[in-house]
């Protein structure tokens, strides 16, 4: 047998209810099994071969628990690719299958390419004829008809993306591959500041789009905001502003507010499950206690932060101590009470929050809401532009991230002046991952772009 | 008039071209009685276009032809009178040797070689007939009725079949200037069911030195300590001469502009293809209008002749508009043109017809190398020739033929995308972004890629292969010593670490990691310990690059292990697809007409999908169970 890389893919048709398999195969999935899979009863080490076993998969880094499962390891060699297998049987729909797999990706693990369990089944002579073809037909229709009529309009936006990305990208290969190709020619050296300028330019492209891969679950299930800040900065007021009704009570005494009020708001077809908090402060209270004790949680809870400033009121110490330690968290600086006499220092807030996006607001007059809602779902989608298409399939997001590395081995390999060599083959990788999205694509295009760009021979 | 049928030889090589003569070479030097066919012994072994050997990819050819047991390398290394290393700084892989050839010189000590070579025949004559019996070839009959019978046959006819030269509106049949073409036997080979296409290829005026100023102009010498090309050879001794620079300018893009209509090119006249690597200097004026100068360089044909070669100035204008153009350019206000530019316009047979061994599909024991199968180049050719000459022998060995992979050799890569995929209209040079895995196909390591195998199969002496092995355990050796030697951090250390333009260590580093720095080259470390210095040049280089290149190198590797399980899938030379469920019917036409001998052939077909390759592996699969 060939020593082979471990992949792992969707064992179920997309779409389809009940049970989703996430299957893993070749020398690493048990250990992949080790970092996942919890046992409801009895330690992990020594599943046995070829049974169920029952429990949870757990995140290894958050330790959050994903889905009730069942797992079967099948060691090699009676197993359906002859290699290691691993398969997780879960029951949470579409979506939690699709989060047990990037898990299990983001192990190290590659994504199978389409019909490659099945390859690897026949090569090592573990293949079921029937089972095997009729897999096989299977693939061949989807990828040789195009099945789907809804999906082929997604693919004909996602095709025309990755072949402009793919076009800049041999532009920039063409440049590396001509200078080695014909050094003689006169074509300008590489300017290396330039094409790591041009590579980033990709890089970001790629970034804004695997970044939608998110969204599916953003705009199902929405995201969580906290807003916080000191007391009577303003952040009931605002809330409310947000919200559109009165719905927490506001007063100019600090503290009034000492539990968490859930509601959610809508950004332009977003949901947003939006939290008002106490106050964090150090405080005697005890009721008031309780309050800021579940603000802290929540504020941890949540996927962004709107922290509010009395824009009145020169930076306290608080406000200080308060903006440093959400520095971490993805969100964005509210200066309230925009209406009265300004006294924030704001050179010495920039400093604090970095690049953090700042909006001035008067929750009283309702100035500045639109911007606040418009930043905010800007921060959450990570982009300020409507990209053309929301991805939706895994196999597509690895593959791009793979192009995203390999893009970034690149522009290092150019800023550590390593030989043009092994810039193409950075390059070269990243063409790969782009076009194993849309399928193969010929290969001769590098010359082709060489000569049609340069004058070239003698 | 018929030789005797008893006279019969081992293989027959028609034509001496850089193809011809390494098929030759290889098929007497396996031991078997071969038979040289060429229509002039006085133009063995010509460079017919500019005289060099050697350049990016194909420097990498020549190496390998080398190491295989070639004769390319070892000629150029005795008759060249400039050599220069390309690609200095852009990486190990894709530096390449090129030299300047004394063309007479070449030809002399080619046919010489040929001449005192054991199992070697040479015969003037202008093969126009193939003897075939039962779809086998038998034999070969020239011009004059002379017939000559032999076991393999190779063709490597170059630009000869119905050659036909462009010179402004005139035209005239030639395999190129002062040589006839060959007229029958391209259709000789169309009714034995070839596809026969025709390409177009050019070259440049020549002129006299003596008319030439060179003050004006840029010189350029070769290096300093020039390298040689073939593994055997330590130092190049032979006297060098330098070349020189100049530019066309305004003047000479205006004259060409309006002199374009009468190139044969622009008037319609030739209708094939031109390289695009290799433009003629109105292609150039014409497709990259906005650029201000095309650079001229000035080659000396030999060190006893006055011609010079003007790379760059490839041209069929007539020759009244070549003499002005010349003279518009620096330096060159008063040179005499010897010898007009030409374009040529010749048939070639679609190498898609031919198995990796080389032998054609239609005839059995019929083999094609060199411009015959669309290439241009004299190394391209001479790689080719190399492949065939050994295939006929091995066919007649009853032994399996020499297929290099894809990750093997540049010869690989050539041979496979040409039958494969064909020349595409246009014909196929080397260029190193053809190669998948560049970075494993070194000149360096030409030798201990393949010295080996050429070894095996009788072609590299007893001599190259101790060598090799030499060269490899003393690369070990190294390898251990630079991963085993530590450095401590001192004043000393950093203070050689500066001077070498590197950062100084903070803790125990080994000399391996030191040289993994990019900006650390082999000779820096030498400074660190004096047993270094104990190494050939060419050990410390082939170490240098193993630690240097270790994580990609390891990468490329995985990729060729992925590669190889496709690739080392064999199909049956005997299937129908037709009986695969699920193809379409373009994949198997596409599959049928290049019957692909493995999977990862079949799969570098273009438009063969990675759906169609799983279903032909599961159908076989079947087939074979069944
Ligand atoms: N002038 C002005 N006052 C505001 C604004 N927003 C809130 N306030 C006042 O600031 C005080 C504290 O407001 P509240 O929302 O309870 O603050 P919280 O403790 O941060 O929730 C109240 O008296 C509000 O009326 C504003 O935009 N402008
Ligand atoms: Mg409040």
């Amino acid at each position: 047998m060939y020593k082979e890389d471990t992949i792992a893919a969707i064992a179920t048709p997309a779409g389809e209810g009940g049970v989703g398999i996430v299957r893993v195969s070749g020398p690493d999935a048990e250990r992949i099994a080790a970092a996942l899979f919890v046992r409801a009863e009895g330690k992990n080490g020594n599943l046995k071969s070829h049974m169920l076993h029952y429990g949870t998969i757990r995140d290894p880094k958050s330790d959050k628990i994903l889905d009730q499962v069942l797992l079967t390891i099948m060691r090699r060699p009676r197993s359906y690719t002859g290699e290691d297998v691993v398969e997780v049987h879960c029951h949470g729909g579409v979506f939690v299958v699709h989060r047990i797999l990037g898990l299990v990706l983001a192990q190290g693990v590659r994504h199978a390419e389409p019909g490659e369990f099945t390859k690897r089944a026949f090569l090592n002579g573990r293949l079921d004829l029937a089972q095997a073809e009729a897999v096989l037909d299977l693939i061949a229709a989807r990828t040789e008809k195009g099945a789907d009529l809804a999906l082929s309009q997604i693919k004909g936006e996602l095709s025309n993306w990755i072949g402009d990305l793919r076009e800049q990208l041999l532009d920039i290969l063409a440049q590396v591959e001509a200078a080695i190709d014909f050094p003689e020619e006169e074509i300008e050296l590489l300017e290396r500041p330039a094409l790591v300028a041009k590579i980033d330019a990709l890089r970001d492209k790629i970034t804004i789009i695997t970044g939608t891969y998110e969204w599916g679950r953003l705009f199902r299930e929405g995201a969580k905001v906290c807003i916080c800040g000191r007391p009577n900065v303003g952040k009931s007021s605002l809330f409310n502003a947000l919200l559109g009704e009165e719905r927490v009570i506001v007063t100019p005494i600090p503290g009034t507010t000492r539990d968490v009020i859930e509601e959610s708001i809508n950004l332009d077809g977003l949901p947003i499950v939006l939290w008002d908090t106490a106050g964090i402060r150090d405080t005697a209270d005890q009721v008031e206690q309780i309050g800021v004790d579940l603000s802290r949680e929540h504020l941890e809870k949540s996927e962004a932060a709107v922290v509010v400033l009395d824009g009145s009121a020169s930076l306290t110490d608080e406000d200080i101590i308060f903006l440093s330690s959400t520095t971490k968290k993805m969100g964005l600086i509210a200066i309230n009470k925009i209406d009265l006499e300004q006294r924030v220092d704001r050179d010495q807030l920039r400093q604090i929050v970095g690049d953090k996006k700042i909006v001035t607001v008067s929750a009283t007059l309702g100035h500045g809401l639109q911007e606040l809602r418009k930043s905010l779902r800007e921060l959450i989608l990570h982009t300020d532009m409507e990209p053309p298409f929301v991805l939706t399939n895994l196999r597509h997001k690895s593959a791009l991230l793979c192009g995203e590395q390999a893009l970034a081995d690149a522009g290092l390999a150019l800023e550590e002046t390593q030989p043009p060599e092994l810039v193409a083959v950075a390059l070269q990788q990243a063409r790969e991952s782009l076009e194993e999205v849309v399928g193969v694509i010929q290969k001769d295009d590098v010359l082709e772009l060489i000569f049609s760009k340069f004058c070239i021979g003698k | 008039m018929t030789n005797s049928k008893n006279d019969i030889y081992d293989v027959m090589v028609v034509g001496a071209g850089h193809a011809g003569i390494e098929a030759c070479l290889a098929a007497a030097r396996m031991g078997r009685k071969t038979l040289m066919l060429t229509l002039n012994l006085d133009h063995i072994g010509q460079m017919s276009c500019n005289p060099a050997i050697g350049g990016i990819g194909k420097g990498h050819l020549v190496k390998e032809i080398d190491a295989l047991g070639g004769e390319m390398g070892r000629a150029i290394d005795e008759t060249g009178i400039q050599f220069r290393t390309l690609n200095t700084k852009k990486g190990p892989a894709v530096r390449a040797s090129r030299a300047q050839a004394d063309k007479a010189l070449y030809r002399q000590r080619m046919k010489m070689v040929l001449e005192n070579c054991q199992n070697l025949t040479l015969r003037q004559g202008s093969v126009e007939r193939l003897i075939v019996e039962g779809g086998k070839v038998e034999g070969v009959e020239t011009q004059i009725g002379e017939q000559f019978y032999g076991r393999r046959v190779i063709l490597t006819t170059g630009t000869f079949l119905r050659g036909l030269i462009h010179i402004g509106d005139r035209n005239f049949a030639a395999g190129r200037a002062g040589d006839f073409a060959v007229q029958g036997l391209s259709e000789e080979l169309a009714k034995l069911g070839f596809k026969v296409g025709r390409l177009k290829t050019g070259t440049c005026p020549r002129l006299d030195s003596r008319s030439i100023d060179y003050s004006k102009l840029q010189v350029q010498h070769g290096d300093e300590s020039p390298a040689p090309f073939s593994f055997a050879n330590e130092e190049i001794t032979q006297r060098q001469v330098p070349c020189h620079i100049t530019y066309t300018n305004n003047r000479t893009h205006e004259i060409i502009r309006s002199a374009v209509h009468r190139s044969p090119m622009y008037s319609g006249s030739i209708k094939s293809r031109g390289p695009r690597y290799c433009p003629s200097i109105e292609d150039k004026i014409v497709r990259f209008a906005d650029k201000a100068r095309h650079q001229i360089f000035l080659e000396p044909e030999g060190l006893t002749t006055v011609e010079v070669y003007p790379n760059g100035l490839s041209t069929s204008l007539p020759l009244d508009v070549q003499i002005e153009m010349v003279r518009s350019i620096e330096g060159l206000e008063r040179a005499e043109i010897m010898r007009p530019g030409y374009a040529i316009e010749y048939d070639y047979v679609e190498p898609t017809q031919l198995y990796p061994s080389l032998e054609t599909k239609q005839v059995r024991h019929l083999y094609h190398a060199g411009q015959i199968n669309g290439t241009t180049g004299y190394e391209e050719a001479a790689a080719q020739g190399l492949m065939a000459g050994i295939n006929a022998v091995l066919s007649l060995r009853g032994e399996q033929p020499l297929v290099l992979s894809r990750d093997q050799a540049y010869l690989g890569v050539l041979i496979d995308d040409l039958v494969t995929r064909g020349t595409d209209g246009e014909p196929y040079r080397m260029f190193t972004s053809r190669a998948e895995y560049r970075l494993l196909l070194r000149e360096d390591n030409a030798d201990l890629r393949l010295t080996e195998i050429g070894h095996s199969i009788g072609l590299a002496t007893a001599e190259a292969h101790q060598r090799v092995a030499a060269k490899k355990a003393k690369t070990s050796m190294l390898m251990a010593l630079l991963e085993q030697t530590q450095i401590n951090p001192t004043v000393e250390i950093n203070k050689r670490l500066e001077s070498i333009g590197s950062a100084p260590i903070r803790n125990q580093t080994s000399l391996a990691q030191l040289l993994r720095r990019p900006e650390v080259s082999g000779s820096d470390i030498a400074i660190f310990s004096e047993e270094l210095n104990r190494f050939d040049p060419e050990v410390t280089l082939q170490a240098e690059v193993e630690v240097k290149y270790a994580g990609y190198i390891d990468r490329q590797m995985e990729m060729v292990e992925r590669f190889k399980k496709i690739e080392n899938f064999r199909l049956p030379e005997d299937l129908n697809y037709l009986d695969i469920r699920g193809l379409s019917r373009e994949v198997c036409e596409k599959l049928t007409k290049i019957r692909p001998k493995s999977l990862g052939q079949a799969s570098r077909i273009s438009g063969i999908t990675p759906a169609a390759i799983s279903l032909l592996s599961v159908y076989l699969r079947k087939k074979k169970n069944a």
